[in-house]
Parts: structure tokens; C-alpha cells; sequence
């Protein structure tokens, strides 16, 4: 037997140019154990939101992700709509799901590439991110922007769509059907595909139900679960789609199952496209700040199907124009145990493949929620009622958690080297 | 190649496409009418209210109103271009340009001022 060694991956690059790093246990090639370290890329933004209003969060928190960008917004205005008592006028809804499934497309073919250029199979990478310029390109025309589109405002969105687009995008849309079905054909078919994907990063049904995986991950493996059907949001009720699954868990059931919600995809936006109704675009015509006056004060969780799986904003008002706490939870961190799960018997070459395969948003994920109290006896009080989470070392004397005063101790040792890492 | 008959036609119509970049800045290329650029601002029916200061998220504009003067400045290092401002604006005077070469190494043309009669 090989000797067990090793490997670290990473936190520079593992696959796509973010950071996470890997501890990879191997046995000659073979991988057999996995450890994962995240939230390298740290940026304080849920700390900001709470600086910002409501209105000035949607632009916030919309720069989370430079790909899935209408998601974030989406769920967050959807959590301020409960907590206002809004209703969005249907043409709104109808527009949301619009950009919303064209987002789905580009984000699904700029993985599609991603997964190519990882197999090396970079033709794939270029015909792939061809096509999704012209998604691009309709994301522009309609919203103004390729990667941010600030369409959503609280109680609808900010643009209307005109026949021209319309006929545009139905254009583009009848392109890309052909594209994806030419995709469909032949990428699953590929030689170059089935060696590297085929019984690589297997993820059984039972394993990814109990590491709660979401989003495409977890419908590769056969979980059937999509918000759009389970808890219908913007017009996704008034919309006939298929939630796409596959059997094998493997990589290139991600492959068939991402290739086909495409489909899906460009299913939906001409349904929008034709059934779009009349009507207003906002909820309300008061100024915004009137709006946010007669906020009320509580707790809203907002679930969205991003095109990675389940996002989800809490968002907690205190009343005033200000959230006083929003978390955001990404798919990606509800996927990374996945990961860990498949490297386990893969190669180490199958690394970087395996791990693009949840199509990974690093450092949206990097994210971490540290409740400080003012002094020992509020963290006291606190973890008593079970306000705030409890560290496992916690005793009844050292009720563990931290003050700010250890927190600042912890960054300096932790600077000074006291830590290796 | 499981499927040369349908790869290899693809590769051949491939070889017949254009480019799919142009040569920036040589050439550049149109920008939707949605487009937002930097930001564009007419003194002119401006009242001071100070509603893009406050719905800006980057805290690009500042207003500031001194008795009978307005002055009215835009960092455009620190936008980041959502158009909110102009959303906000009840008299209309802010819009999203075309503009988008905004890259300088001099950081003083960043700012720009605006400062008139209310």
C-alpha cells in the first residue's frame, strides 16, 4: 500500500480564481480524504448593509455576486416587499422572471465553458461563452448593464420592456434552442466529456439529502428540489416548467442536468415573453423614502432559486429605513460539502473539475457571522438564552463565545503570527 | 470524436465567423440606450433637495446647500453607476451617459463640481 500523504490545493486558485483551499489526504493518486477551509475573501458586507437603507442595500447587496446579481436583489427586495405589505403588480413579476431566467442562462453557460476549459476541452469553453454573449447582450439591451442590471426597485422594477426587445430577444432565444439541442447532442456523447466526467465526484441521492445540498448539485443526484416550484416566486406559478434531475450524481449528470435547465430556461422567458401582462411597473408611486417610512418592524426569510441552488436573505427591521440585520446564505455553502464528499475516491487530477462541478462562488460564500457582546455578563446573559451560538468549550464559568475585547486580542495574536496559516 | 458529423461541421462554420471581439480602443463599440455611464448633471433646475445624496449606495454625490449657493459634487471613482440618482431626481436634471473611458491616472479628474445659484 501507498504511503497516505498530504496535499495542500490551494487557497491560491484551486480551480476557479478564488480562493478556498483543500487539505487532500492521497494514497498514491488516489484521493481519500478531504478538508475544506473557507472565507478567505472576507468582505464585510452584511456589516455594511447595516449602514445603508433599504433602498441603497438593493445596490449593495447586488454586488454579493457579479453573476448571479438579480438573485440577490430579488430575494432582498421580496423581504422588504413582505415586511411593506406590497404586492407587485404582475407586469413587474413577469420582468423579474425574465432577467431572472436569462441570469440562469448565462450563469449555466459561463459554467458550461468553465467545465470545458477544466477537462480541457477549451473548444467547448469558446463555443459556450460565444453563445452566451448573446444572452449578454439581451441582459444589456433590457436592463442596461451586463453584469449588474439594478432592475429591481422595492415594489417592482425600474424598466419596462418594449416590442423591440421583445422580437430581440425572441431572436436570440430561437438561436440558442438550437445551440443548447446541439449541446445536448453532442457534449454528454463527447469522448473528452465521458472520460473525465463519467463516475467522477459521485454524490449519492442519500448523501446529498443529508449534506443538504441544493440547486443543480443536488437535482444531478436525483433530490427533487427547486424554490420555483416548491415556494413559487415572481410569476414562476403562472409558468409550466420542468424541475430537470438526473440518477447518477456524477460529474456529468451536473453536466446534462445544468445543459438541460438551459432548455428549461429559454422554455420560460417565451412564455414571459408571450404572456406578459399590461400594467403597471411599481407597486406604489410614493418616493421611495415615503415608502420605507411605513416600514414595519420583524423578521422575513426570502427564499430565491439562483442559478447555483436555494439563496436565502433574513432580513430584520427594526422600523426604521435601515435594516438592522440582513444574512445572506449562498448556495455555494449549502454545496461545499458536496465537494468534500465527491473528492473522496477521485483523483487529484480531478480536482479542479470536481470542485468547479457546484459551480462554486467563493467569495460570495465568504461570509461569517460573529455576535459580540459588550461585556462578559451581556455574553453571559446571551448565550444563556440561547441568543447567540455557543462554542463547544463553553463551560458554565466561561460560557464561551467572545467580547469585543477578545476579539481584538484573538486579530493580534492571530497577525503576530501566533497563527502559521 | 464520437460525433464527427456533427463536430466537424461546427468547426467549419466556426472558421467562418467574424471575430467576436473588436480592437479597443482602435474601435469601440454602440451602447444600449439603457446604458448607464457616468453621470451627467444640469445646474440648470436643480433645487438643491439633496435626494441623490441620499440614495446614493457608494456616497459618490454630495449636495451642499449654503443660503442662496448650491454645490453639487460627483465622485466618479466612487460610483458604481446603478442609476438610482437619476431615479430619484424629482426635476429630472441627473441622467446616465454614454460615457464609459473613464480610466485617468490623475485622480483630481474624478471629481467634478458644480456650484450656482439655487
Amino acid at each position: 500500500m501507498a504511503e497516505e500523504t498530504t496535499i495542500p490545493i490551494g487557497p491560491q486558485h484551486p480551480s476557479l480564481k478564488e480562493p478556498a483551499n483543500f487539505e487532500l489526504t492521497v494514497e498514491g493518486e488516489q484521493i481519500t480524504g478531504a478538508e475544506l477551509s473557507i472565507s478567505y475573501n472576507h468582505r464585510g458586507i452584511e456589516q455594511a448593509v447595516r449602514s445603508k437603507s433599504y433602498l441603497e442595500n438593493i445596490y449593495l447587496l447586488e454586488r454579493i455576486c457579479g453573476i448571479c446579481s438579480h438573485s440577490h436583489t430579488t430575494a432582498f427586495v421580496r423581504g422588504v416587499e413582505q415586511l411593506l405589505g406590497l404586492s407587485v403588480p404582475d407586469r413587474a413579476r413577469y420582468v423579474r422572471t425574465l432577467v431572472a431566467e436569462l441570469e440562469r442562462l448565462h450563469s449555466h453557460l459561463l459554467w458550461l465553458g468553465v467545465a470545458g476549459h477544466e477537462i480541457g476541452f477549451d473548444t467547448l469553453w469558446q463555443y459556450a461563452w460565444r453563445d452566451r454573449e448573446a444572452v449578454m447582450d439581451s441582459l444589456e439591451e433590457l436592463t442596461g448593464n451586463r453584469v449588474h442590471y439594478s432592475i429591481n426597485t422595492i415594489g417592482g422594477v425600474r424598466e419596462d420592456i418594449d416590442t423591440e426587445t421583445i422580437d430581440a430577444i425572441r431572436d436570440r432565444m430561437a438561436e440558442l434552442s438550437d445551440r443548447i439541442d446541439f449541446y445536448l447532442e453532442t457534449v454528454p456523447a463527447e469522448r473528452t466529456v465521458q472520460l473525465r466526467c463519467e463516475d467522477v465526484g459521485v454524490v449519492s441521492k442519500q448523501r446529498a439529502q443529508e449534506l443538504c445540498a441544493v440547486g443543480p448539485t443536488a437535482r444531478a443526484s436525483g433530490v427533487q428540489g427547486d424554490v420555483r416550484k416548491d415556494e413559487p416566486y415572481a410569476a414562476y406559478d403562472e409558468v409550466d416548467f420542468e424541475v430537470i434531475t438526473a440518477e447518477d450524481g456524477d460529474l456529468l449528470a451536473r453536466l446534462q442536468v445544468r445543459i438541460e435547465e438551459l432548455a428549461e430556461s429559454v422554455a420560460i422567458i417565451e412564455q414571459v415573453l408571450a404572456d406578459l401582462p399590461e400594467g403597471e411597473l411599481k407597486a406604489s408611486q410614493k418616493p421611495p423614502q415615503a415608502l420605507l417610512a411605513g416600514i414595519e418592524s420583524g423578521d422575513v426569510l426570502s427564499r430565491y432559486e439562483a442559478p447555483r441552488g436555494e439563496l436565502t436573505h433574513f432580513i430584520r427591521s427594526d422600523g426604521s429605513d435601515t435594516p438592522e440585520r440582513v444574512h445572506v446564505r449562498v448556495p455555494t455553502l449549502a454545496n461545499w460539502p458536496t465537494v468534500v464528499e465527491a473528492l473522496k475516491g477521485s483523483y487529484i487530477a480531478d480536482t479542479p473539475i470536481v470542485v468547479a462541478g457546484i459551480d462554486p462562488c467563493i467569495s460570495c460564500t465568504s461570509r461569517i457571522g460573529v455576535a459580540v457582546a459588550e461585556d462578559e455578563a451581556t455574553l453571559a446573559d446571551a448565550t444563556d438564552s440561547g441568543v447567540v451560538g455557543v462554542d463547544e468549550s463553553g463551560t458554565d464559568d466561561d460560557p464561551g463565545g467572545y467580547t469585543l475585547d477578545d476579539l481584538r486580542e484573538y486579530g493580534i495574536e492571530w497577525y503576530e503570527g501566533g497563527d502559521t496559516r | 470524436m464520437r460525433l464527427p458529423g456533427k463536430l466537424v461541421p461546427e468547426a467549419l462554420k466556426t472558421l467562418g465567423k467574424d471575430s467576436a471581439t473588436i480592437r479597443y480602443p482602435e474601435q469601440s463599440r454602440s451602447m444600449p440606450d439603457r446604458f448607464r455611464g457616468r453621470v451627467a448633471f444640469d445646474p440648470d433646475g436643480c433645487t438643491g433637495c439633496g435626494m441623490c445624496e441620499r440614495h446614493c449606495a457608494a456616497d459618490a454625490i454630495v449636495v451642499e446647500a449654503d443660503g442662496s449657493e448650491i454645490s453639487w459634487r460627483y465622485d466618479e471613482s466612487a460610483c458604481m453607476f446603478c442609476g438610482q440618482c437619476g431615479e430619484s431626481c424629482p426635476t429630472d436634471v441627473i441622467t446616465m451617459s454614454e460615457e464609459y473611458d473613464l480610466a485617468s491616472s490623475d485622480p483630481a479628474s474624478f471629481e467634478t463640481t458644480h456650484t450656482f445659484e439655487r
